[in-house]
């Protein structure tokens, strides 16, 4: 479990975080949501140990992130981070990368290694792109090909900023479905989401940040529906429509 | 990448360095004769012109060329991956100016410690580099504006450079040669030090060509994957400031192959480093060999500083980069 506790962050005068404790479990989908500028982006690099609190404690498994080596750390959680830079390598090398943290001195590949990043590219459906340039794939490809390089990182947890941006509506679900059944094979999944309607429809948690209130909610998409927490974080009305013996969420203004 | 166009490019790019050093010992302002230097060489007639030629000027001239090739172009490498700026190079961000400035420097105050020489722009370069770095990370700068902070700051150093020469005007041999970058008056003691400097770093920097890729991911990403950024980021600076520094040590203020050879060896290979690295090694051995051998022969038997034409080639290439750019066209 990654907890966070009595966490405080500025960015100078800007009190982003103020005594925020919450925890994310594995084998969930968790979806942090937010207006824009409520530090969701800021709690993932928190997590993500890229930068530190002010006050409280972020741990993973019962140890203290500060505790952990910079290895061992990222040996337990993957971030996805929303700004990539643009790098000219195949999807092969790209998912290779991953593997980054459990390279000995001469960065050379196990057979283990090896084996991971297959799995990924498998679980990716990218096998017929892995000799491709990925400057060269859509988006939603691009996108896949991220994710297995963090699948290959064979982190307990994985954190994720923003994952759905800029792709289209089809690739959108993909990439949720691929996260949803991440975290139904075991891995805690923790995904900051602009896109309200794709949190309610596949997290299994949520985690709502309403700043102005001071209010930090988690629940689950239900609970967030019939407690109205997303009304008051986001002010906008949210209904409930249900279909195939499923309940499904949209928003509306009214 | 398909692993024989790979073989293939590797091939051609030495093949095409082989040509260029014969072609380069044998052809120059006065031909020679390999042959009859190498019966003179076995004879031990060490008085023989086609021997002295070959010995004291050629071979000399060659080596510098190559290493300064070699040097300047893994140090563009290294610094575009660290500013993750593709535009930047040694010469544009101010390296070779802050090198070039602890050169004459050096040669003004400690006009009889030549071996003091490499360091000094060892030191100059690693100032310098470091200087636009912070610059960058404090100032959260864009591409262009590491640019211009880049011209400022060679601005600043070459009217120091001016300012030096003034006040001892005979404190650096053909300074004119020197400040337009040439390898006409080669200094060996001086290059006997920087040779075995170039060949470490570019050691450390292909053992170190994964770490490389790994921070070409961003820094966030880097970080996410547990390398300790700032040691990595530090280790390269130092690395291209190294590089830098020794080439301008020998060859005066080369500018361009540090910008040019590492886009046209991504045209090849890409962007991963552990063949980004060696060849724009290659390919920079060649660029400055191959344009030092152009400028000893077009005029023969007089020639030409080699710098005047890199950076005739080079600012062209600069501007078509920048056209690129504005174009929205990732020329990298």
């Amino acid at each position: 479990m990654i907890k966070a506790e009595s966490i405080t962050f500025s960015y100078g005068e800007n009190k982003i975080f103020q005594s925020l404790s919450t925890a994310f479990e594995k084998g969930k989908f968790c979806c942090i949501i937010g207006k824009n500028g409520s530090g969701k982006s800021t709690l993932l690099k928190l997590l993500s140990g890229y930068i530190k609190p002010e006050q409280g404690v972020i741990s993973v498994d019962d140890k203290a992130a500060s505790s952990y080596s910079r290895r061992e750390y990222a040996q337990k959680t993957a971030i996805l981070a929303q700004e990539r830079e643009k790098a000219d390598f195949t999807v092969y090398d790209y998912v290779s990368s991953g593997r980054y943290p459990y390279l000995g001195i001469t960065r050379r590949l196990t057979a283990t290694d090896r084996q991971l990043i297959s799995e990924a590219i498998s679980k990716t459906n990218l096998e017929s792109k892995i000799h491709e340039n990925i400057s060269n794939l859509s988006g939603g490809e691009r996108q896949r090909v991220y994710i297995a390089s963090v699948l290959a990182q064979n982190t307990p947890y994985i954190l994720l900023d923003e994952p759905t941006t800029y792709l289209d509506v089809s690739a959108k679900f993909e990439v949720m479905n691929y996260l949803s059944d991440m975290a139904k094979n075991g891995k805690g999944v923790i995904a900051v989401m602009h896109d309200i309607s794709l949190a309610l429809k596949y997290a299994d948690s949520l985690l709502i940040l309403d700043k102005e209130n001071g209010i930090y909610t988690a629940c689950t998409p239900t609970e967030a529906y019939e407690n109205g927490s997303i009304e008051k974080a986001f002010g906008v009305k949210c209904k409930a429509i249900s279909t195939d013996n499923k309940t499904e969420f949209i928003i509306t203004d009214q | 990448m398909n692993k024989n166009k790979i073989t293939l490019y590797f091939a051609a790019g030495i093949l095409l360095l082989a040509v260029t050093l014969i072609l380069s010992l044998l052809l120059g302002s006065t031909d020679i004769s390999i042959a009859k230097a190498l019966s003179a060489l076995a004879d031990g007639n060490t008085d023989d012109g086609n021997l002295r030629i070959f010995l004291y000027v050629r071979i000399p001239r060659i080596t510098a060329a190559v290493f300064a090739g070699v040097a300047l172009s893994v140090s563009g490498v290294l610094i575009q991956a660290v500013l993750a700026n593709p535009m930047a190079s040694p010469n544009i961000i101010g390296v070779n100016a802050g090198a070039g400035f602890a050169v004459i420097l050096a040669s003004s105050l400690l006009p009889n410690m030549l071996a003091f020489i490499p360091l000094a722009a060892f030191l100059g370069a690693v100032i310098t580099c470091l200087l636009i770095f912070v610059i960058a990370k404090k100032t959260c700068s864009g591409r262009m504006t590491i640019i211009l902070v880049g011209i400022a700051v060679t601005s600043i150093l070459n009217a120091a450079i001016s300012a030096v020469k003034t006040v001892f005007p005979n404190s650096v041999y053909n300074f004119t040669t020197f400040s337009v970058g040439g390898l006409g008056a080669v200094n060996i003691s001086v290059l006997r030090i920087a040779v075995p400097v170039i060949v470490f770093f570019l050691l450390l920097v292909l053992f170190l060509s994964k770490d490389m890729d790994i921070l070409c991911l961003g820094e966030e990403t880097a970080f996410g994957l547990g390398m300790r950024v700032s040691l990595y980021r530090f280790i390269f600076l130092i690395s291209a400031s190294a590089l830098a520094g020794c080439a301008v040590s020998f060859a005066g203020l080369l500018g361009f192959v540090g910008l040019v050879v590492p886009h046209i060896a991504r045209r090849f290979v890409g962007t991963g480093h552990r063949l980004l690295v060696p060849l724009s090694a290659i390919l920079g051995a060649e660029f400055v060999l191959l344009s030092d051998l152009f400028c000893r022969i077009i005029f023969r038997p007089y020639e030409i500083p080699v710098g005047i034409l890199l950076s005739f080639v080079g600012g062209i290439f600069f501007i078509f980069l920048i056209l690129m750019q504005r174009k929205g066209k990732h020329y990298d």
